[in-house]
């Protein structure tokens, strides 16, 4: 079975969201690439179970100046990954506006993701951590958790990631993923009930047009 | 060739030319030692350079090298002639310059097309002192308040990637120049600010000023190692000269950026004309001309080529005069953009994509480019004033 998904990451400018998704596609680090203007387009085959997932990933520019843009790119995404720097509160709380753009022109169903990044920084002098991780999680459980779920854990939607350590990126895309393949199978599986419950209901239905038509 | 220093590679090789005082006051005073031998090899040139410029090696010349020196010769001397003049004539500069600058001779012909150096040379060494004042007032006003942090944050965040893979951009003076010119353009132009990629534009500029006061490749320059009097002349002439580029594409870069949607527009539409297998290809395969030619127009090409071949592009840029980077651009784009057409038809979206971003230009050299220019002069001639009845 195949499955597409379209990924869009956002996020301030220099949190490192380019890099983050270059070490997961091409699995390389390298200090200072580029700025990227407007967005740029990677993309990755992964095999899970008994899918073929094909990622399509849009990394978009940071600058507030490109955001007009960004619609263009999540609107048909099934899954957003906020990022921000753990180094860099600004970035945490510039993060939110992010969020309700998303929340405001984009349907419920849009998994949302937060990946904190740097980690490298914090772990070599933990007196740069400007985020804790429970900030984090304190937010998504606040915050992400409105698609009705009952007892979603902000957890499960954080992460946090170094880039230049390869640390924890995989496992962002393995998650997404996964939940992308239970949420497909959820789908087929009440399609295939709703199939079988439209049947009941004709058959039920019937009985009373019958009934009248005979009154 | 024999007398090659063969260091060119780890820097060292540049050196500070001994007349840099007088091209300070007055860049007409570079033309009197231009030598036609003198010329730096290019870079495809496998040769080592030729450090002795007085005489040459005529027995390891080939007919086709002293043939390159003649016609070389007489382009330099056909500029020499219109630099020279009391009152330089535009019109003359831009017949010339379309076809390629010199590059000794570029840093002026630059600064007359941009309208920053006076065509009069009477008022051009008053005019370059006043207007090189004027920029290390703005810069000393400009960083003794308080710093404009958000926009300050995204320059300095940017800077030390700029053309990270050039060894120029990696010195700490260059970098702190290039903050210095864009944090006070930035402040300046309120309505755009400071938008990622103008850091792509300055660059063209630091490097051809540059050259005019150094022997050797500014690419592998230090400026750290040049006299201070050097480095804020060639840090105020770029900031002018920046200042006169983005002047003519001020929309590119204000809110909703109206100039580059305008672009891609254009750009789609001409292209639907001149390729409509390519159009209706990328329809199909729901390939966005926004995604892949935003940054096209937002960088002027200058993430597809490298700066080397961006400077030739933008003699011819300026030769076709003050829409040159908002109108002739659009051409070159469509001009580039078709020239993938065979390749990009056998493509899927995923592999459009991932192929637009990264197209094979490493190789191009100046012919490669000057090919694209003409194409692109083509297609204008063809269709520039044309788009409302063919529409």
């Amino acid at each position: 079975m195949s499955l597409d998904a379209k990924i869009v990451l956002l996020g301030s400018q220099g949190v490192g969201k380019t890099s983050f998704v270059v070490r997961y596609v091409r699995n390389t680090f390298q200090q200072g690439n580029a700025s990227t203007i407007g967005a740029s387009f990677l993309a990755k085959k992964v095999m899970i179970d008994d899918y073929v997932v094909r990622l399509q990933i849009w990394d978009t520019a940071g600058q507030e100046r490109f955001r007009s843009m960004a619609p263009m790119y999540y609107r048909s995404a099934t899954c957003g990954i906020l990022c921000y720097d753990i180094t860099s509160e600004a970035s945490f709380k510039a993060m939110h506006s992010w969020l309700l753009e998303l929340k405001e022109n984009v349907d419920s169903g849009l998994m949302i993701h937060i990946v904190g990044t740097k980690l490298d920084l914090v772990n070599a002098d933990p007196s740069k951590r400007e985020v804790p991780f429970e900030t984090c999680v304190a937010y998504a459980s606040k915050y992400l958790s409105s698609g009705g779920e009952d007892g979603f854990d902000g957890s499960e939607a954080c992460h946090e990631i170094s880039a230049k350590d390869d640390e924890g990126v995989e496992e962002v895309f393995e998650v997404i993923t996964r939940k992308l393949i239970e949420k497909r199978r959820m789908i087929e599986d009440n399609y295939q009930e709703q199939q079988a419950r439209r049947q009941t209901i004709y058959v039920h239905n019937d009985e009373p047009e019958v009934k009248s038509g005979c009154c | 060739m024999t007398t090659g220093p063969g260091n060119g590679a780890n820097g060292s090789s540049n050196t500070l030319k001994s007349q840099f005082d007088g091209i300070i006051k007055d860049p007409a005073n570079s033309l009197y030692s231009i030598r036609p031998n003198s010329a730096r090899p290019s870079r495809k040139s496998t040769s080592s350079p030729i450090s002795s410029t007085d005489h040459l090696d005529d027995e390891t010349k080939s007919n086709a090298e002293l043939e390159e020196i003649n016609s070389r010769y007489s382009r330099i001397a056909r500029f020499k002639k219109i630099l020279q003049a009391t009152n330089v004539d535009l019109n003359d500069l831009k017949r010339l310059a379309w076809s390629g600058i010199p590059e000794e001779l570029r840093p002026m012909s630059w600064q007359l097309l941009l309208g920053y150096l006076p065509t009069n040379a009477e008022r051009r060494v008053s005019t370059l002192a006043r207007k090189r004042k004027e920029y290390l007032d703005g810069v000393s006003q400009a960083f003794s308040s308080g710093l404009d942090q958000v926009m300050w944050h995204q320059i300095s965040i940017d800077v030390p990637r700029t053309n990270p893979h050039i060894k120029l951009y990696g010195f700490e003076s260059t970098q702190r120049a290039l903050e210095r010119i864009l944090y006070l353009w930035a402040i300046r132009h309120p309505a755009s600010g400071y938008v990622q990629g103008i850091n792509d534009l300055v660059t063209p500029f630091f490097q051809t000023f540059l050259s005019a006061y150094i022997d050797g490749d500014p690419e592998t320059c230090d400026p750290g190692t040049l006299p201070k009097s050097v480095l804020d002349v060639v840090e105020a002439d770029s900031f002018w000269c920046l200042t006169k580029l983005l002047d003519g594409i001020q929309d590119n870069y204000i809110h909703a950026q109206p100039g580059i949607q305008r672009q891609v527009a254009e750009l789609r539409d001409l292209t639907q004309r001149i390729d409509a297998q390519l159009f209706k290809h990328l329809q199909e395969e729901n390939v966005e001309f926004m995604q892949f030619s935003f940054r096209w127009m937002n960088c002027l090409l200058m993430r597809e080529v490298s700066v080397k071949n961006t400077i030739r592009m933008w003699d011819t840029y300026l030769a076709e005069g003050s829409d040159g980077f908002s109108k002739f651009h659009v051409y070159v784009c469509a001009a580039f953009l078709v020239k993938w057409s065979p390749a990009i038809l056998r493509m899927d979206f995923q592999e459009v994509m991932m192929f637009l971003q990264a197209l094979p230009t490493k190789d191009w050299d100046e012919k490669n480019i000057e090919l694209l220019l003409s194409e692109a002069f083509m297609w204008q001639s063809l269709f520039k004033n044309a788009s409302a009845h063919l529409r």
